[in-house]
C-alpha cells in the first residue's frame, strides 16, 4: 500500500513534469506568432499614429492630462515622454509609428519588436486615462511578442524585398515561440473569460436578457454602422447578444482542442468583427482577433503558409 | 509490470524559465482577481499588498481584470463626452469632445478620458480639488485653444446613455446605481487673482437608462414591451 502510493506520487510528478516541458519548452514554430505580431502590430501603429492631431493636449505638461496628476495617480508608472515637450514627443511619435510598421512587415527582428513595445508602452502610460481595452491588450502581447522569434513567421516584407525575417526556407524552431506562444494562448483565454464574466454580472442583466448587442451597437456616432433598424428586431438582439456571449464562454474551454482550434479562430473573425462593427472599437477586435491565432497548430499553420498568409 | 519511468531532468535554463513563468502567471492572477469587481475581494485586496506586485502590474499594464463587458445598463459605464456651453443659464453649445470631425480612435480617447472624468468624480467625491482636477484641466486646455474671451462657462461631462429595448425597474434611491446617474456639471468663472478658471459643481438630477418605447409588440420581442400606441415620444 505504502509502496503504491509513493509510486503514484512518483508517476503523478513525471507526468506533470513531462507534461510542463511539452507545454512550455517543446520547439515551436514562428508563423502563428508572426500573424499575431502583423496584426498587432498594425494596430499599434495606427493608434499611435492617432496622436498626433493630439500630441498638444495629450501631452503638453498643462495640457487636458498634467503629467503631475497622472504621476500622483499611478505613482508606479513611468514615461520616458513625462519630460518631453509637444515638439520632441512628436518625433519620438514619428518613430514610434515608423517603428510598428517596419515590424509590421516583419523587419528589424527582436530588437524592433523591444523597440515597438517601449514605444507603445511610453505613450500609453504617458496617457493612461485615454487607455482603453485595446491598450490593455496590446500591451502584453507586444511583450509576448518579443520573447518568440516573431518576426521570422509570416513576414510580408520577405517577400517584398526577398530580406527580412522568414527568408530563405522555413525558419528554425524554437521554444522561445512556444513559450511566447502559450503565453499568448492564456492571456487571450484570460480576457475571453473576464469578458464573459462581466457580461453575465453586467447591471441590468442587459447581456442575460439579450440587449447587450444593442446597447453597445445603438450609439449612432460610435457604431461603425447604422444598427438603429435593430431596435424593431429584438429576437435578432438577442440571438447576437448571447452568440457574443456563447463564444466568449466557449473560446477559453475549446480553443485548447487542436481540432476546434480553426473553428474558434474562424468564430472569433466573426465575433469581433461585429464587436468592432457594433461598438466602433476596431483597434481592439484586431488586436485580439489576431491573438487568437496562436491557439492554431502546426498542421494549420502549414495550410496557412502554403495559401500565403493569415 | 508497471515501470516508473525516470523523469527527464530538465535543462538548467529550463528551471530558471519555469521560474519565470510560475511567478508571472501568479502576478497575472494578482492583477485579475484583486481588480475584479472594482477591487471587491478582501483576498483580492490582501493580495496586492505582496511587495512590488502592484509596481510591476502598473508598469506592465495589466493591473486590470479585463471584464470588458463592452455593455451595460449603467449610466456610469456608457460612454461620456465633455459638453461646453456659452455664459448664462440658457448658454449654448459651443463645443463637444469628441466632435463629429474626430477618427474613431481619436473619439474613443476622449470617451475615455470623459468616462474618467465621471469615476472620479464619485471615487474623490470627499475631496473637491481631486474631484474637479481632470475637468478643469480639460477646461482650461480646452478654453485656452477655443482663444474664448474669459467668461463664465459651463462645462458637462455627459453619458451618452443607450435607449433600452425593455422596460426597467425604478433606480434604488441609494446605492451604485445612484451615485454617478446624471452629467457633471461643472461652473467655470475665470479668476482674475490666479490667472485660471475655478469651478463649482452643480448636484445632478438623476438619470437612469430608460426603457425604449418602440412600435415592437410583446408578442414579437421581449416580454412586457408596450405598444407604441401608448407610448410617450422617445426623448
Amino acid at each position: 500500500m505504502k509502496g503504491s502510493a509513493a509510486e503514484y506520487r512518483e508517476r503523478l510528478g513525471t507526468s506533470f513534469s513531462d507534461g510542463w516541458t511539452r507545454f512550455w519548452f517543446a520547439p515551436g514554430s514562428a508563423w502563428t506568432l508572426g500573424v499575431v505580431r502583423t496584426t498587432t502590430a498594425v494596430a499599434v501603429a495606427l493608434a499611435l499614429a492617432a496622436y498626433w492631431p493630439d500630441v498638444e493636449r495629450w501631452f503638453a505638461p498643462q495640457g487636458m492630462i498634467p503629467r503631475d496628476f497622472i504621476r500622483d495617480l499611478y505613482p508606479s508608472q513611468w514615461s520616458p515622454l513625462d519630460r518631453l515637450s509637444p515638439g520632441a514627443v512628436r518625433v519620438v511619435l514619428v518613430i514610434a509609428v515608423a517603428a510598428s510598421a517596419l515590424w509590421a512587415l516583419g523587419l528589424g527582428g527582436r530588437g524592433m519588436a523591444v523597440a515597438t513595445w517601449i514605444f507603445a508602452a511610453s505613450f500609453f502610460h504617458r496617457t493612461p486615462l485615454t487607455n482603453g481595452p485595446f491598450e490593455a491588450v496590446a500591451l502584453p502581447l507586444l511583450a509576448y511578442l518579443c520573447i518568440g522569434r516573431a518576426a521570422e513567421g509570416w513576414a510580408p516584407a520577405s517577400r517584398l524585398f526577398g530580406g527580412g525575417g522568414g527568408g530563405g526556407g522555413a525558419p528554425p524552431l524554437a521554444a522561445s515561440n512556444t513559450i511566447a506562444v502559450r503565453l499568448i494562448q492564456i492571456h487571450v483565454a484570460l480576457i475571453h473569460a473576464m469578458m464573459a464574466v462581466a457580461q453575465l454580472s453586467a447591471e441590468g442583466n442587459v447581456w442575460l436578457s439579450g440587449e447587450g448587442m444593442w446597447l453597445a451597437a445603438s450609439q449612432a456616432e460610435i457604431a461603425w454602422l447604422d444598427f438603429s433598424w435593430l431596435a424593431s428586431r429584438p429576437r435578432l438582439a438577442a440571438a447576437w447578444s448571447h452568440a457574443i456571449t456563447l463564444y466568449l464562454i466557449a473560446l477559453p474551454l475549446f480553443a485548447w482542442r487542436r481540432l476546434l482550434a480553426p473553428v474558434m479562430v474562424a468564430a472569433a473573425a466573426v465575433a469581433w468583427l461585429s464587436i468592432a462593427a457594433a461598438t466602433g472599437q476596431g483597434l481592439f477586435a484586431l488586436a485580439t482577433w489576431g491573438a487568437t491565432w496562436a491557439f492554431l497548430g502546426p498542421a494549420e499553420q502549414r495550410v496557412g503558409a502554403a495559401a500565403g498568409g493569415p | 509490470m508497471k515501470t516508473v519511468r525516470t523523469p527527464q531532468r530538465p535543462a538548467g535554463w529550463q528551471s530558471w524559465v519555469t521560474m519565470l513563468l510560475i511567478v508571472y502567471l501568479f502576478l497575472l492572477g494578482v492583477g485579475t482577481i484583486s481588480n475584479l469587481g472594482g477591487q471587491a475581494s478582501p483576498i483580492g485586496r490582501a493580495l496586492r499588498r505582496i511587495p512590488g506586485a502592484v509596481p510591476f502590474l502598473q508598469r506592465t499594464g495589466m493591473d486590470l481584470s479585463y471584464e470588458f463587458a463592452l455593455a451595460s445598463a449603467a449610466p456610469q459605464e456608457a460612454p461620456h463626452q465633455f459638453v461646453l456651453y456659452a455664459p448664462g443659464p440658457e448658454g449654448q453649445v459651443l463645443a463637444r469632445l469628441p466632435d463629429a470631425s474626430m477618427g474613431r480612435t481619436r473619439a474613443q480617447r476622449y470617451r475615455q478620458l470623459a468616462s474618467y472624468a465621471a469615476d472620479f468624480d464619485v471615487a474623490f467625491a470627499e475631496n473637491p480639488d481631486l474631484r474637479s482636477e481632470l475637468p478643469m484641466a480639460v477646461a482650461q486646455a480646452w478654453l485656452g485653444e477655443l482663444g474664448l474671451p474669459h467668461d463664465n462657462y459651463r462645462l458637462e461631462c455627459r453619458p451618452l446613455v443607450a435607449q433600452r429595448l425593455q422596460p426597467v425597474a425604478p433606480p434604488p434611491d441609494e446605492g451604485l446605481g445612484a451615485t454617478a446617474s446624471g452629467p457633471i456639471e461643472l461652473d467655470l468663472v475665470w479668476s482674475e487673482w490666479e490667472s485660471r478658471y475655478q469651478a463649482a459643481r452643480r448636484q445632478p438630477a438623476p438619470l437612469t437608462a430608460q426603457p425604449r418605447r418602440t412600435a415592437v409588440s410583446p408578442a414579437a420581442g421581449f416580454e412586457g414591451a408596450e405598444p407604441a400606441a401608448e407610448s410617450p415620444p422617445t426623448p
